[in-house]
């Protein structure tokens, strides 16, 4: 687990340290701190417009994926109908193509659906890889619910859609909590789609941002690229804190029987 | 009227649940594929540029092409690597923060943090940590006396393999501990409880009962696990193009490279496509052996609806 | 009641017809601007912004117009384009470099250009040699913005440590002198040579091949003529470098190679002069530390006086002919002495060269902050531009598979080959060529 956290520690450290040392043999301990990597972040590109770009739509993406994964989750986990089984499979078929070669029909498809250069586009996209998983992550979940209340409600002759609303979806919320968790965070960083789908430059989002200028033709700054990991990483930090607490009592919440 | 039938409310209920998902992913991978294998069939080589159908010659090249066929073999030793380090590191690092201590929360709060990275930040950074002459590891593994030459970690063909299924699994271990986490907390305490007052040891709690109560989710992972990690593209496009040579080449490298620098977008998708054809086959084949699992996972409580 | 409801209803009707009649000015006017988007690969922000300054100031000067640019990675920009053409969507300039152009070409969205260039060329005069690699089939395809080359870059101060008074100027010079700049313990390193299947190693590789003689590829029939003994001479001196280069060099992009110069790494490396900024920043030397030199020559005149160049270029993608008005405006205007000369300057130092031959541009260009440091060197690259060339575009004819030869980099491929596993310099030009001949 050192490993694990080791490098973004190192990382973390780097983005203090001028660049003129990281491109040198690295001393544990830096001889030079320095905030000039968070300064050329934060102040001198578009950060913050890429941030709110990649929030918008993570967001776009999490409203888009929570009624598929609940609904889907539901219809498979506690409904039975004919080909549900292969239905259920087929929905994993989203992750069995190559991403890269998907992008030119995408892109002639969004185009006639007037998604091109539009966050809801990019959205989509992210949405069709964030549900089939999401699913079956809340099926998962779905299961660990005792079933006395769905046995109670179907006795009491309530409906199966209201019984997912008033009795599956509060007790559930954890579960929702941690796949609208998900669906965030494969939209954050998703870079492919963001890059092909947006045209415009003012519509870009953060991946796409920071690898403009890290892997821009020749440059070379290690450290911008470390403040660049920190600032992709903070927002997600920072919401995880906030939401965490929903998530962690889900996590542990399977364990009180 | 049976269960499954349609004129039951509930069936309808369920397909109608379902169906935006799955219109969802016709839309967005169905149809591509089918545009794919239309390209597949003709000589094409840019996309709108003009060609000919020329039925079956692209596949027919493929499987007498030796870097193909290499490809193959090298997204197959990719998959295995990958899956076994990552899921064996995900299940330790599970098991070893379910129990609780200082800091616990935190740690599982951060430990995601490399999945939040674009794929183009963490590559380069971890390039430059691999650097052979001024990259932290080789450096600071020298000074400690544990190498005596650097490590070529991204140079060496040999290695280069290694050091890039280690930075994916450090990309994705993380994701795979917090859901073997959540599977772990729904095993009931009580097991673990008699399992003790009996005297079993943690090695055959761990096999009684840990293990089966896990199976379903290593199962489905096992499943969705292969399928991402034939996919993986960008990691090592980015770190190694598919070199040094071809000795990081797997088949997605490969039909990038042959799509979109050879300038050969119809035998690009005809690679796809036997690969997607390879893809489809595991997972039937690996569906069947492991059914009683995956029933498991589609329970239904047949009960409810009396 | 009654009144007040006439006046309400009557302020109101005065407020409809007024915002109905701005509507419809504001309508009407916008139907009046064209809309032109250019799309480009320069990611990096200081260039965004430099085009941006040049692109808000031709919207000052021609309201009728109005022009926005598009960024996208050279990773994404081949799929991007390609997908725009096939579905229709609208980029009406669009970057290319000789390699990308022939790929897109085939596409069939690129519009002969060679109206709108003669149009420009009324008011810019032109470097012949930038135009040179967009003309095929009697016709001009894009029109040039800006050119690139590669010069030795060299570490004087390491140079004088090492007691080594003037750049080499022939390549035994360049062994002798990585030789002894070589000190592993001071991780320090003659050279850095990018030997991995990246841009970075073909274009570095092929330079060198040029300046053994080797700078044509195919001959007029598209056949490779690559199998050549100068072609070998460069293999093996090549390989001979590369053993005073770190030992990593099968990984190095372009990031690494500049790394290693401007950290004192490596104190010779082929390069585009363009990493003044990280120059000033990171090296802990002064710009006069920094030394630039024309690509050396075997000192048996069996090579040529040479450098890999190539001129970027915009394609025409729009067949309106209003829009196409609008594309040479803003061309001329974009190449004119201030803004070009201003646009040089800035955008990215050192490494955009003008395809113009304007003094003024020159002047301009000269005078910007950092570029001014940096003068000598800069100079270098405008002296060598007439002697450069670039792969694939040195015959009469136009060979479709320099695409390949680019995208796959296959004189990279043949370097890394002889480094990892160690055939000799005969052996890796014949699989050079081998892979020039298998090109389906």
């Amino acid at each position: 687990m050192f490993i694990l956290l080791a490098p973004f520690l190192w990382i973390l450290i780097a983005s203090f340290r001028p660049n003129m040392e990281l491109i040198r043999n690295q001393t544990l301990i830096p001889e030079n701190i320095t905030l000039e990597n968070y300064v050329s972040l934060f102040a001198k590109s578009a950060y913050w417009k890429w941030v709110m770009n990649s929030f918008i739509v993570s967001l776009y993406t999490v409203i888009l994926s929570l009624p598929l994964i609940v609904a889907g989750a539901y219809s498979v986990y506690r409904t039975q109908f004919w080909g549900r089984n292969v239905l259920s499979f087929f929905l994993l078929s989203v992750y069995i193509f190559p991403t890269a070669l998907l992008v030119v029909p995408i892109f002639k498809i969004f185009n006639s659906l007037s998604l091109i250069d539009s966050h809801l586009g990019v959205a989509l996209m992210n949405t069709a890889f964030a549900v089939p998983f999401g699913i079956w992550l809340l099926q998962a979940f779905l299961r660990s619910l005792p079933p006395e209340l769905e046995e109670a409600a179907a006795v009491d002759g309530i409906s199966k859609i209201r019984t997912l609303f008033q009795i599956i979806i509060p007790q559930a919320a954890p579960g929702i909590i941690s796949i609208a968790m998900f669906a965030f965070i494969v939209s954050w960083t998703e870079y492919l789609f963001a890059m092909t789908l947006l045209l415009s430059n003012d519509l870009h989002t953060l991946p796409v941002g920071l690898t403009g200028i890290v892997f821009g033709q020749y440059r070379v700054n290690w450290g911008f690229a470390a403040a660049g990991a920190v600032g992709s990483a903070l927002p997600v930090f920072i919401l995880f804190l906030i939401v965490g607490r929903w998530f962690i009592r889900g996590i542990s919440a399977g364990a009180i029987k | 009227m049976t269960q499954n039938d349609f004129r039951n409310s509930e069936a309808r209920l369920g397909l109608y649940l379902i169906l935006p998902a799955v219109v969802l992913v016709i839309l967005v991978v169905i149809l591509p594929i089918i545009s794919g294998i239309q390209i597949s069939f003709t000589s094409q080589r840019v996309v709108g540029s003009e060609y000919e159908m020329v039925g079956l010659k692209n596949y027919l090249d493929l499987f007498g092409d030796k870097n193909f066929i290499a490809s193959l073999g090298r997204s197959a030793v990719w998959v295995i690597a990958n899956g076994l380090f990552q899921t064996v590191i995900s299940l330790l690092i599970a098991l070893l923060i379910n129990q609780p201590f200082r800091g616990q929360n935190f740690v599982r709060t951060w430990i995601l943090l490399p999945w939040a990275v674009p794929a183009a930040v963490t590559a380069i950074l971890w390039r430059w940590m691999f650097d052979a002459t001024s990259g932290i590891i080789n450096t600071s593994m020298m000074s400690l006396g544990v190498l005596e030459k650097p490590l070529l970690f991204l140079a060496n063909p040999e290695i280069a393999g290694i050091s890039l299924t280690f930075v994916n699994s450090w990309r994705y271990v993380p994701f795979l501990t917090i859901i073997f986490l959540a599977s772990l907390a729904s095993v009931p305490e009580e097991e673990y409880e008699a399992a003790k007052v009996d005297g079993a040891g943690l090695w055959l709690q761990f096999k009684s009962i840990t293990f089966p109560n896990l199976l379903p989710t290593l199962t489905v992972l096992g499943l969705v696990g292969t399928l991402w990690a034939s996919n993986v593209f960008d990691i090592i496009w980015m770190m190694t193009r598919g070199g040094p040579g071809v000795s990081t080449t797997t088949v997605p490298v490969l039909m990038y490279d042959t799509a979109f620098y050879g300038y050969n977008i119809s035998k690009a998708s005809a690679g796809a496509i036997i690969f997607l054809l390879l893809l489809i086959i595991f997972a039937i084949v690996f569906i069947f052996l492991n059914r009683k699992q995956f029933i498991l996972a589609n329970e239904t409580f047949k009960d409810l609806s009396k | 009641m009654d009144r007040s409801f006439n006046g309400k209803s009557l302020r109101l009707m005065k407020l409809f017809s007024l915002t109905f009649a701005a509507c419809l000015l504001g309508i009407n006017l916008q139907a009046k601007t064209i809309q032109l988007t250019m799309q480009h690969m320069e990611q990096p922000p200081s260039r965004v912004e430099a085009m941006q300054v040049v692109v808000d100031k031709f919207n000052a000067k021609y309201p009728q117009y109005r022009m926005k640019q598009n960024v996208v990675g050279w990773g994404e920009a081949y799929s991007r384009v390609t997908a725009q053409v096939e579905a229709g969507v609208g980029v009406d300039l669009q970057q290319a470099i000789p390699g990308f152009f022939t790929a897109i070409r085939q596409t069939g969205g690129v519009q002969p250009a060679t109206e709108i260039f003669n149009k420009v060329a009324k008011e810019v005069k032109f470097i012949g040699a930038y135009v040179d690699q967009y003309r095929a089939d009697g016709e001009i395809w894009a029109i040039p913005a800006f050119g690139m080359l590669e010069l030795l870059m060299y570490n004087k101060k390491h140079f004088e440590e090492a007691g080594i008074p003037h750049p080499p100027k022939t390549t035994e010079e360049v062994l002798a002198a990585a030789k002894k700049l070589t000190i592993p313990s001071k991780g320090q390193y003659g050279f850095a040579l990018p030997a991995s299947d990246t841009l970075a190693g073909t274009q570095s590789i092929y330079t060198w091949m040029g300046a053994f003689g080797g700078k044509k590829i195919f001959d007029d029939n598209c056949k490779p003529i690559v199998n050549n003994p100068q072609n070998i001479s460069a293999y093996t001196f090549l390989k001979e470098l590369a053993k005073y280069s770190p030992p990593d060099i099968g990984s190095y992009a372009w990031a690494e190679v500049e790394g290693a110069i401007v950290s004192g790494k490596a104190s010779m490396i082929t390069f585009k002069n363009a990493f003044m900024n990280s120059w000033i920043n990171d090296s802990g030397l002064t710009a006069n530390d920094l030394g630039a030199a024309p690509i050396p020559v075997p000192s048996d005149v069996s090579g040529e006086r040479f450098s890999l160049s190539y001129s970027n270029a915009f394609m025409v993608m729009t067949d309106d002919p209003e829009k196409q008005e609008g594309i040479s405006k803003f061309m001329a205007f974009w190449l004119s002495p201030e803004i070009y000369g201003e646009w040089l300057g800035t955008s990215e130092p050192g490494l955009f060269l003008p395809v113009t031959d304007n003094a003024k541009t020159n002047r301009i260009m000269f005078s910007a902050p950092v570029l001014s440091k940096f003068k000598k060197q800069h100079q270098m690259s405008l002296d060598e531009a007439p002697y450069t060339g670039m792969y694939g575009f040195m015959q009469n004819n136009y060979c479709p598979a320099v695409g390949q030869f680019e995208g796959q980099n296959f004189t990279a491929k043949a370097m890394e080959k002889m480094v990892v596993e160690d055939i000799s310099p005969k052996e890796a030009v014949q699989y050079l060529e081998e892979l020039m001949l298998n090109v389906d």
